[in-house]
């Protein structure tokens, strides 16, 4: 059971991360530079990522999501994603 | 009572001084009293749109708090079936303040122009009352209905004690000219509990100094040539219309900055921060990047309580799916979203005033940015090709300099009398430019003395030279504490007496109001 939330977990980091490259290819993911915090993607990128995640995974993140704790990082967008789909 | 004036700054005094002597507990009461003087100071009438702003939106936050914690007390089974009703009567709420408050603001502001349109078009005359416009009016519903969403957005409790979200509202430092706050952000400081910081207060003090030198010394001292410019267009060439548009460059960006350093140095020895409105934009490598700089918390407002709601609505959502199955690669990822831009840099531009002048320069902006979105794999692909350092100083000091020219050119726009007036600068300006004007005594036909033009390049030099090493992450005020107590007193007696021997054009000159306080 373990092992399939792990690769769950691993799609949506790759899924994810292909999303926020194609918005930022100079993102370091070694790194893990603060997304919002340190202005990597800025409000329109935010919408285009809203859009890409709503429709790839069929959940709803409105406006009252977007706060810098929900997208500074992959890890906070995977729990987000992981929350809209409870 | 004027920024600028003695009267606020003995106002400053007294405040400080009993500010720091009460029982700690009643500084918020004091800052009301305060707030609310300063505000009647302005006229009495007027305070009743402050009034009213005030209570329908506390109403609203009352009522939405009451709300949030009606579902945050429901079971999960609960939750799903009456999840829908309470959004909607939350969505009622936030509807009926934000019509009412914005409603006001639209017949305070905007009504007198729609008649004149209709007017002009349609033939026949509106009612249009003869209402004064009241003190920041713009700044503070801005902030009241930001509050407002905020509190449908679940973001806190609401604020139950109707003087202490009165205080909110009216704080008096950022009633002129903003910045527009956030309830988390400003709330806690003013209901707080305030010990005597000296480093706040002579922090403070040394901020609201830089802005008495930026206003006094230079934007007043530019704004005589650029008024003359501007008030007699037929008068002059070309090359005056360009150098009275550079001028009003110099005085909009000292008077904008000059004031908000005020605001927030006023704040600061009251040991509140006030959120930065204004990061040197002359250093802007683009329009957004200037837009990020240039009254930074009404773009932050724009974005989180326009853009965001408008660029995720359905029906963008709808046409951005659209977008991207019909067009190919950028043109589909960003169609929607260009267009929710476009349509924010417009009220941006109306929310400056209602006239053609800031439609169009609401349209300018807005056109400019989404063509460069558009634009930007075209600019890619030719950037991968020429062997050109773009990420040199060349290239730097290069998108800067194409910024400040898009915003001169938007200065004419924004400052001429009428739009074709300005059409018809920008147009003299390239076709009937002479440097003999520079040259034949006209420059000193305003008012001016060469001794003034001194004082502005001067004066801008060191603002430059402040910003640069600012920009480049040096602090001031901090670099100062470091020096010898000599260097410190040096700090802050030449700066005075700078301001009081040339911070008036002449003997008996009466500083003009802030631009920004117009809007």
């Amino acid at each position: 059971m373990g092992n399939i939330t792990q690769e769950i977990s691993t799609e949506l980091k790759n899924t994810i991360q292909e999303i926020i490259f194609a918005i930022a290819p100079e993102y370091d993911f070694q790194e893990d530079a603060a997304l919002v915090d340190d202005e990597i993607i800025d409000s329109l990128d935010m919408v285009y990522l809203i859009s890409t995640l709503n429709d790839t995974f069929g959940i709803e993140i409105t406006v009252d999501d977007i706060t810098p704790e929900n997208f500074n990082t992959v890890d906070s967008i995977i729990e987000l994603i992981q929350s809209k789909q409870e | 009572m004027a920024f600028t004036s003695v009267t606020f700054l003995g106002f400053m005094v007294i405040l400080v001084i009993l500010y720091y002597m009460i029982p700690k507990k009643f500084q918020w009461i004091l800052l009301l009293i305060g707030s609310y003087a300063f505000y009647l100071c302005g006229g009495v009438k007027t305070v009743i749109y402050l009034l009213l702003t005030t209570f329908s939106t506390y109403l609203a936050g009352i009522g939405l708090g009451s709300l949030n914690f009606k579902f945050k007390n429901l079971t999960s089974e609960e939750k799903k079936t009456i999840k829908a009703k309470i959004k909607k009567s939350k969505q009622r709420i936030v509807l009926a303040a934000a019509l009412f408050n914005f409603g006001m603001l639209y017949m305070l502001k905007y009504w007198a122009f729609t008649a004149e349109v209709i007017k002009s078009s349609a033939g026949f005359a509106l009612y249009v009352p003869n209402l004064l416009m009241p003190l920041g009016v713009s700044f503070y519903i801005f902030q009241s209905v930001g509050y407002v969403v905020d509190m449908y957005r679940g973001k806190y409790e609401a604020q139950r004690n109707f003087a202490k979200y009165a205080l909110f509202v009216s704080f008096f430092p950022q009633i002129i000219q903003g910045p527009i706050s956030r309830y988390n952000q400003l709330a806690p400081q003013l209901l707080g509990e305030h010990s005597v910081n000296w480093d706040q207060i002579k922090y403070g003090i040394q901020l609201a100094m830089w802005g008495y030198f930026k206003k006094l010394v230079i934007a007043e001292r530019a704004g005589v040539f650029v008024n003359e410019v501007y008030g007699n267009t037929a008068s002059y060439s070309g090359s005056m219309m360009a150098a009275a548009t550079l001028g009003y460059c110099i005085q909009l960006y000292c008077d904008f900055s000059g004031g908000i350093d005020i605001t927030r140095g006023a704040a600061q020895m009251l040991d509140i921060d006030m959120i930065q409105n204004f990061k040197r934009p002359i250093f802007a490598r683009s329009l957004t990047d200037y837009w990020r700089r240039w009254h930074i918390s009404l773009g932050q407002w724009m974005r989180d309580y326009l853009f965001y709601p408008l660029a995720l609505s359905k029906g963008f959502t709808k046409m951005g799916g659209f977008a991207r199955k019909h067009f190919r690669g950028t043109l589909g990822r960003i169609f929607a979203t260009s267009l929710a831009t476009f349509c924010i840099y417009f009220v941006i531009g109306i929310w400056h005033g209602a006239n053609f002048r800031y439609i169009t320069y609401g349209f300018y902006n807005g056109a400019i940015i989404t063509a460069s979105l558009l634009l930007e794999p075209t600019f890619a692909k030719i950037r991968k090709k020429l062997p050109i350092n773009w990420k040199g100083a060349g290239w730097h000091f290069v998108q800067i300099a194409r910024t400040c020219a898009i915003v001169f050119i938007g200065r004419y726009i924004t400052r001429a009398p009428r739009l074709l007036t300005a059409f018809y600068m920008i147009k003299m300006s390239v076709t009937d430019f002479r440097l003999s004007s520079f040259t034949d005594g006209t420059l000193f036909a305003f008012g001016l003395s060469g001794f003034d033009y001194i004082v502005i390049g001067l004066g801008m030099a060191v603002v430059l030279a402040v910003e640069t090493y600012q920009e480049r992450g040096g602090e001031v005020r901090k670099t100062l504490e470091q020096k010898n107590p000599f260097v410190q007193w040096l700090a802050v007696i030449v700066p005075l007496l700078v301001i009081i021997l040339l911070g008036a054009v002449d003997q008996g000159y009466v500083a003009a109001e802030f631009i920004y306080a117009q809007f």
